[in-house]
């Protein structure tokens, strides 16, 4: 019943217009105050960098600011726009925050905890797989100055980012277009590829390739869809979608990536072809430990109309 | 003060009910035999009286005879069914094909008279059939007179001689008896494997068996001096002529009489709470006397239980018999195999009396609602061994909070096989011996308990006393049934017959999911997955640790269930039965749902019976 709770609230085509532009509006202000700091480190630094050459390759050591306080930054965008789409949700839709994670409004914490470590620990072994196939790319840089504001940012600010991704893209779009289109893996479908089409613009892209990186984005908001849709609830995708970024952000960066941190290792060369095949792998296993955990079922039946 | 009340009501109902239906009209038949066994040829030599009075709206110019022992020869329709049917009882199997003419049965009629006019008659098989010399009017009696010739087969199934414990004569089936004619007609059915249907009236019988033999037969003994042997402190008895002794017994009201025969029987007997006599009659020796000495005890209690719950036992004695193969009842005797352990033989010593209720007193045609006989008995002692389980009368066994969950769990991976057949089937005519089995002892059972699920434990118990109070000694069919169980409930019950009984539907209800209303309730959705619909009892239990049972009448039930024991239920609003969602709406966060907690209801997939946080649909 997760995917038909988005009939519930008004649910106007227009209003659906509105929240999107809203959150796009909150996400451009909340980009400001970056933005501010950024040009002053440039001017600061004499930087003949344009902001958007900055942006291309956001690495803020680069120009003197913290990496923290530059991940800090990045990421109040992101809590523009969860407010932002918080309101709209509340005010505009008159839907239940809830209701966009379970067709109960709660949240399970159980499941939260089981997507957010089982995916960590998956990624983990992943990595170590890597580790030995290909040890010289790894290099420590472990700062102990830094380290723990990039925890507390990881912890607190962090799981905003992604929760707004789930509960927009897994959650909102979902459940509106299930409104539209009463067919769970179209609706699934659909959502990843809006979620590809928006991470179209992260550096990586350009770094890694097109198509390598689009499939990436596409199977990460298809594996989180996929979750969503056999749980018939949102938990599971929230908690894996948080240990997804905060494992790049703590554990093991790359250069060149969306988001610079002073994590505790770094890759000086990145496998996107390994990433996606990783990603592949550690997707089956945690459906399959997830099945077994919570006793999904098969085939996935579409939600029935209460008349 | 119990027992007045009982009485009261008893006396109340057959006032006003107690006719059953006015159409419903008995055959009467009187049996005078006098039978001589020549036990060097297994063979007897029989003098029949029989006074048989036309109740019926009907003139009679034919009646019909069951002649059993007719089926233990090779080709007879019982041994062909036998070789056939894929899964053949293996006490019969291909036995049959090789009797040889000493070892077969057989009932070879002499002479047959009606009012000393001979009669026109011929043997099919199992079936006499008979053209009478004058018709029978409405409302007459007439007397047939019979001398037949028998041989008593060696034990394939259910009566012989020489069974595997060593038992000489197990004797049931044993004369030529008239078949009866009721509202249906004439239910002359060949004997192919089960089962019987007979006209209630008196038997005499009077045997003549060598001295050294002890005899044990259906009724009470009329010369207990003359045979002595535990019947009187005379052990001897009298000895009468070439070395016999005379046997008579008198049973009264009854369908059928069978008796047994052995020189190593020993008979002990003890007068139960209310007076019934009980025998118990077996071969003394280490495989039977430690069991056998505490069967006594154990069966008075559970006479005391049984007649308390399902009606009193009408009849003055009743005889525990070391014989046959396996168990089989017979009006005031059983014939049981008596190497058992104590759970084993007092298991089958309550389901053979417990038949007493529903075949000798009510006396369901069997073969066509074996169900009636089979279910019900089986039901009624389920339920008597965990009355003596709970006494502790059955050692080590304990008692369990659902007695019938065995018996659901197989029907349920009976029905998984895809072998289940209406109840409605003839019991010769199921595709197998499984198939009846489970149709008639499992479903039936399962058709009682399902049954105090939907009316509720208290009217379920006030209707199984009055239906064997309204019926008794009346032949009732499934509707009868179930029209008193509608009559004590106030509920209309006939869906569920129907669908029970002619259909092979099954329930099967899930809980869908629990969603959050915009009002701040939460709605609890179920849904209707089988092809037959039932009442529901729902418990949901919420996260503030409280929990609430409610009941869902369905609304072709026109009303809801009583007092269920100590259930309390909130009734919800009517389910009807074409709509496949049904909401419940609560107030509180819900923490587990589930349908029927007690598996009392038959559900195809109990999976989706419970619903927990994250219970996908």
């Amino acid at each position: 019943m997760f995917f038909i709770q988005g009939r519930k609230g008004n649910n106007h085509w227009g209003l659906y217009l509105l929240t999107v532009f809203l959150v796009l509006f909150a996400y451009s202000i909340g980009q400001v105050p970056m933005m501010m700091v950024v040009m002053r480190y440039l001017e600061a630094n004499d930087s003949n960098l344009s902001i958007g050459d900055f942006f291309a390759d956001p690495d803020f050591t680069a120009i003197g600011m913290s990496s923290n306080v530059g991940l800090f930054m990045l990421l109040l965008m992101f809590v523009a726009a969860f407010f932002a789409f918080w309101v709209a949700v509340k005010y505009l839709h008159k839907k239940k925050f809830t209701s966009l994670i379970s067709a109960d409004n709660r949240i399970d914490l159980k499941r939260l905890w089981f997507g957010f470590i089982v995916w960590l620990m998956l990624m983990a072994a992943g990595e170590l797989v890597l580790y030995f196939l290909n040890p010289e790319v790894y290099i420590f840089t472990f700062k102990a100055e830094t380290v723990i504001g990039l925890i507390a940012i990881s912890v607190f600010i962090l799981p905003i980012q992604t929760s707004f991704e789930e509960l927009f893209f897994r959650g909102y779009l979902l459940q509106g277009f299930y409104n539209l289109i009463a067919n769970k893996w179209i609706v699934v479908i659909l959502t990843s590829l809006l979620f590809m089409l928006v991470h179209g613009t992260n550096p990586e892209i350009e770094q890694f390739g097109f198509g390598i990186m689009m499939s990436y984005y596409f199977l990460a908001g298809l594996l989180l869809g996929v979750v969503t849709m056999l749980d018939d609830r949102l938990e599971l995708a929230l908690g894996m979608h948080a240990a997804m970024n905060m494992y790049g952000a703590i554990f093991v960066g790359y250069e060149g990536g969306v988001i610079q941190t002073d994590s505790i290792w770094k890759m000086t060369e990145m496998n996107a072809l390994a990433m996606v095949i990783l990603l592949i792998v550690a997707g089956i296993v945690f459906i399959l430990l997830a099945k077994r955990n919570f006793g999904w079922s098969f085939p996935v039946k579409d939600d029935i109309h209460l008349a | 003060m119990k027992y007045i009340n009982s009485l009261l009501f008893v006396l109340l109902c057959s006032a006003v009910y107690g006719q059953g239906d006015a159409d419903r009209w008995q055959q009467h038949v009187n049996y005078k035999m006098d039978i001589d066994m020549d036990v060097s040829k297994y063979q007897y030599d029989g003098k029949q009286t029989i006074e048989y009075t036309n109740n019926s709206p009907d003139t009679l110019k034919k009646v019909y005879y069951h002649l059993f022992f007719n089926a233990f020869q090779p080709n007879s329709m019982m041994d062909l069914r036998s070789r056939t049917i894929v899964d053949p009882d293996r006490r019969v199997s291909s036995r049959i094909s090789t009797l040889t003419p000493e070892e077969i049965g057989f009932q070879q009629i002499k002479t047959l008279t009606q009012d000393g006019l001979p009669t026109i008659y011929k043997v099919e098989g199992t079936i006499l059939e008979v053209a009478l010399a004058k018709a029978i009017l409405p409302g007459q009696t007439t007397t047939l007179k019979m001398d037949f010739h028998a041989q008593v087969p060696v034990q394939i199934r259910r009566s012989g001689r020489d069974n595997a414990e060593g038992v000489d004569y197990s004797m049931a089936q044993w004369y030529p008896k008239l078949s009866e004619y009721d509202y249906q007609g004439w239910h002359a059915n060949p004997y192919i494997g089960r089962e019987y249907y007979g006209v209630w009236g008196d038997f005499d019988v009077t045997i003549h068996m060598p001295k050294d033999y002890v005899v044990a037969a259906s009724g009470e003994i009329q010369n207990p001096k003359e045979v002595g042997s535990g019947y009187a402190d005379n052990d001897n008895g009298v000895v009468i002529n070439d070395g016999k002794k005379s046997w008579r017994f008198v049973a009264k009201n009854v369908h059928d009489f069978a008796w047994g025969a052995d020189r190593d029987y020993v008979v002990r007997s003890k007068r139960a709470y209310n007076g019934t006599m009980m025998y118990f009659v077996y071969q003394p020796g280490e495989r039977t006397n430690e069991n056998w000495e505490k069967l006594p005890d154990i069966m008075d209690a559970a006479l005391k239980y049984m007649n308390g719950r399902f009606g009193e036992y009408p009849y003055p004695v009743y005889n525990f018999v070391q014989g046959g193969d396996g168990g089989m009842e017979y009006p005031m005797l059983t014939l049981i195999t008596g190497f058992r352990n104590l759970g084993s033989l007092v298991g089958v010593s309550v389901h053979e009396w417990m038949h007493s209720w529903y075949q000798m007193v009510l006396g369901t045609n069997e073969s066509l609602y074996a169900w009636m006989d089979e279910g019900f008995t089986s039901f009624a002692s389920a339920e008597t061994m965990n009355h003596l389980k709970q006494l502790g009368l059955l050692g080590d066994s304990k008692p369990t909070s659902n007695p019938f969950e065995g018996t659901y769990n197989g029907y349920l991976s009976f029905v998984a096989s895809g072998q289940d057949e209406p109840l409605s089937t003839h019991a010769d005519h199921f595709s197998s011996n499984r198939a009846y089995g489970v149709g008639s002892y499992t479903k039936g059972s399962i058709f009682l308990r399902q049954l105090e699920y939907i009316m509720g434990e208290e009217a379920f118990a006030k209707g199984m006393h009055r239906y064997f109070n309204t019926w008794k000694f009346k032949h009732p069919n499934p509707n009868d049934f179930i029209r008193v169980m509608e009559k004590t409930s106030g509920l209309e019950l006939d869906w569920y017959k129907e669908y029970w009984v002619n259909s092979t539907h099954h329930p099967d209800y899930a809980v869908y999911d629990v969603e959050a209303a915009d009002d701040g309730n939460f709605k609890i959705l179920l849904v209707n997955e089988g092809k037959m619909p039932m009442p529901l009892d729902v418990v949901v239990r919420y996260t503030d640790g409280t929990a609430e049972l409610f009941n869902i009448p369905l609304r072709i039930m026109r009303g809801e269930k009583s007092k269920d024991n100590i259930r309390t239920f909130s009734y919800l609003p009517d389910w009807p039965w074409t709509h496949p969602v049904y909401t419940i709406e609560v107030s509180k966060q819900v923490d587990k749902v589930e349908i029927d907690p007690e598996f009392r209801m038959i559900d195809t997939n109990r999976e989706n019976n419970t619903w927990t946080v994250g219970t996908t649909p």
